[in-house]
């Protein structure tokens, strides 16, 4: 917007500013008999935007506050640029943070919000009122200065945050949900905006959700986290595509999954369900015939109506759901068990109708074979 | 946008169906109805008093003068004790301040469950009789009572100290019953201040002092300035205390007011005395109205 172009100089100064390296090694906090983090290792490259992604009580949010110096760790290192920081006072880490609901401050205006970690920093009236303007066009809302959080709007209110939390240009930033109070359109148009001011300002990021979607769209990486540990690092498109468990295959998107025993068969694998269901599976290191095993299926994989694929199978639409861009259909095979298939809304699929006898195919590679249960396994 | 622009603006045409507004006045006047007893009872024991209060103090011997207020002005002995008075409120206010703040401070950092617990104890003051409690401490502050006596065997002392009829006596007695009306106010906005700002604050680099200077001190005002209003004006016209611990110097107005009914006979005087005093509390009501409004005062929400 012309906002950031009217200020190239500190655009330029924010780019050049790296953000740190962050490592956490083996953090762990224990309440009591209770394991809210177990051992979390990360390693953050300096710039990163990394997700911690998983339901409440999987220790993300326990995770995030030990960062913040909130939580004191009851083992485990955090370094940032290689010092460890994990004994330090919050006050002293250096570090940007949005809370879940802003946290703005109702009795001081936008402008003394954001000055708030400038003052404690005891720079000059000027330099105050110059870094103000600035950040304050980086979030796009230039000539806010004199409102009062409370007379602003629940997006306003999420810009204000984050630009008090970026003003003093912390080489860390970490965000607690928070999206979480805004309405579904607000919130991905901030995705994007948050994400875009995140690269511009190259600061390292741990950004905390339960909302998957938010998650793939905004992250460098993802950390799915389950019971206090994480499951599993990764790209999106790894996560989605390459899930290790159930749990990471049934958190990020939707999977269907089979289960049974490996046997050989003219140089494949394939999966022998206790029902005598064969499936094809990709070869694989990791798995020996006569093992017990789980593979995960995502629905949009399985095409309906046409016989081509390793594996075709035949059943009975049972129940048809509309989402708008796609429909999914349940389908109830001839030995009993269920299938969820996804296909995009277009013509030629929405003729299906409920007890329709179909064929569903895919191939090999599209099962995914992952651990089972949430991980105790492994 | 075509559509919605046609349709005819909401009731412009409709008319409201006669039987419905039938309905909404019943319910109304039902309404009404619960509020009934209580404004009764506000009128008769509350307003015709006061009325009343009003016209008496304003009459001399049968014509209307201001003559008792005049009185109240220039005659020395009475401006002394209405000095009194205000300078005890003041302390009084002053001295629940101090321990107050930190009690509720203390509140409102625990558990619900916990706070509501510790809160009972801050309230057990409160169903006991003033008389009682007053007397309790008579007990306790005299030159041959409990604390004394500790004093004196604990070798700290060597001769009892004067804690009753005289000032010390009078601001013991009250603080100890005016304490929970500085600790509630202020428990409750308290209360209802986000941690998170504390933890925000903290974060962008202040220390744990500065983050209670310029976070929670200033958003905690509000309960502090309801609960010195309330303790204030409640000293003011505090009566049994300063009679039973008060020494000659702590005669507080509502004191007077009495001794002009009682001895004196005196009933405009005293009328206008109350006069006074009622004036003076609404002044102070209005000016906090103006500067954090009423609705503070009983743990209104702090934005």
């Amino acid at each position: 917007m012309a906002g950031v172009q009217q200020a190239p100089a500190a655009a330029r100064r924010e780019r050049e500013q790296r953000g740190a390296r962050l490592e956490l090694i083996g953090l762990t906090k224990v309440y009591g008999d209770v394991v809210a983090a177990d051992q979390v290792t990360l390693d953050i490259a300096p710039g990163e935007f990394i997700t911690l992604l998983g339901p409440s009580g999987s220790g993300k949010t326990t995770t995030l506050m030990m960062v913040a110096g909130f939580v004191l760790p009851t083992a485990g290192q955090i370094l940032v640029n290689g010092e460890d920081i994990a004994f330090q006072p919050p006050h002293k880490r250096n570090i940007g943070m949005v809370f879940q609901n802003y946290a703005l401050f109702p009795h001081m205006t936008v402008a003394e919000n954001i000055a708030f970690p400038l003052k404690m920093r005891k720079w000059s009236r000027e330099q105050i009122r110059q870094a103000v303007r600035e950040v304050l066009q980086l979030v796009r809302l230039p000539g806010f200065e004199e409102r009062f959080p409370r007379q602003l709007s629940g997006g306003q209110q999420q810009r204000v945050a984050l630009a008090r939390a970026l003003v003093f240009r912390p080489p860390v930033l970490l965000m607690d949900e928070p999206l979480g109070a805004l309405d579904k359109k607000l919130r991905e148009e901030m995705q994007l905006e948050i994400k875009h001011i995140q690269e511009s300002t190259n600061t390292t990021t741990i950004y905390v959700t339960h909302d998957q979607e938010e998650a793939l769209t905004m992250s460098d990486r993802i950390a799915v986290m389950n019971g206090g540990r994480i499951e599993q690092v990764g790209t999106p498109r790894e996560l989605y595509e390459q899930p290790v468990s159930q749990f990471v295959a049934d958190f990020i998107g939707e999977s269907n999954f089979l289960s049974g025993r490996v046997e050989p068969g003219d140089g494949r694998f394939f999966l022998v369900t206790p029902e005598g269901w064969r499936v094809s599976i990709p070869v694989s290191d990791s798995v020996q015939p006569g093992d017990q095993v789980s593979v995960a299926l995502r629905p949009e994989r399985i095409v309906i109506g046409d016989g081509s694929g390793d594996n075709v199978v035949e059943g009975t639409i049972e129940e048809i759901i509309y989402v708008g861009e796609a429909t999914k259909f349940r389908v109830r095979l001839e030995h009993g068990s269920w299938l969820t298939v996804k296909q995009p809304s277009r013509l030629e699929t929405m003729r299906w109708r409920r007890g329709d006898r179909v064929r569903l195919s895919w191939g090999t590679a599209d099962a995914v074979i992952v651990r089972d249960g949430s991980g105790e396994s492994a | 946008m075509a559509v919605t622009a046609r349709r005819p603006a909401v009731g412009a045409q409709i008319a409201v169906d006669p039987r419905m507004r039938k309905l909404y006045l019943r319910r109304q006047a039902a309404l009404f109805g619960l509020l009934l007893p209580a404004l009764l009872l506000l009128l008769v024991l509350f307003v015709y008093p006061i009325l009343r209060l009003l016209v008496t103090s304003v009459y001399d011997q049968g014509i209307i003068s201001l003559e008792h207020y005049r009185r109240i002005v220039e005659v020395d002995v009475y401006l002394r004790v209405m000095r009194t008075t205000f300078t005890i409120a003041l302390q009084v206010t002053a001295i629940c301040l101090v321990l107050g703040y930190p009690l509720a401070y203390f509140l409102s950092t625990l558990r619900a469950r916990t706070a509501r617990l510790l809160l009972i104890l801050v309230l057990i003051p409160f169903w006991t009789s003033i008389l009682v409690r007053t007397y309790a401490w008579m007990v306790l502050l005299q030159r041959q009572g409990v604390v004394n006596r500790w004093l004196l065997e604990l070798g700290l002392i060597d001769e009892p100290l004067r804690m009753m009829y005289n000032r010390i006596g009078v601001l013991v007695g009250m603080v100890h019953v005016l304490l929970p009306f500085m600790v509630l106010p202020a428990f409750a906005v308290m209360r209802g201040i986000d941690r998170d700002l504390i933890r925000a604050a903290q974060n962008l680099g202040a220390t744990p002092l500065q983050a209670f200077l310029r976070i929670f001190f200033p958003l905690s005002l509000p309960g502090v300035a309801a609960g010195s209003l309330l303790v204030f004006i409640l000293a003011l016209g505090f009566f049994i205390t300063p009679a039973l611990m008060g020494g000659r110097t702590e005669i507080m107005i509502a004191q007077l007011m009495e001794d002009q009914i009682r001895t004196q006979l005196n009933f405009p005087f005293a009328a206008a005395l109350g006069t006074v005093l009622l004036a003076v509390t609404l002044v102070i009501f209005v000016i906090y109205n103006r500067l954090l409004g009423l609705d503070k005062i009983f743990g209104g929400d702090v934005s």
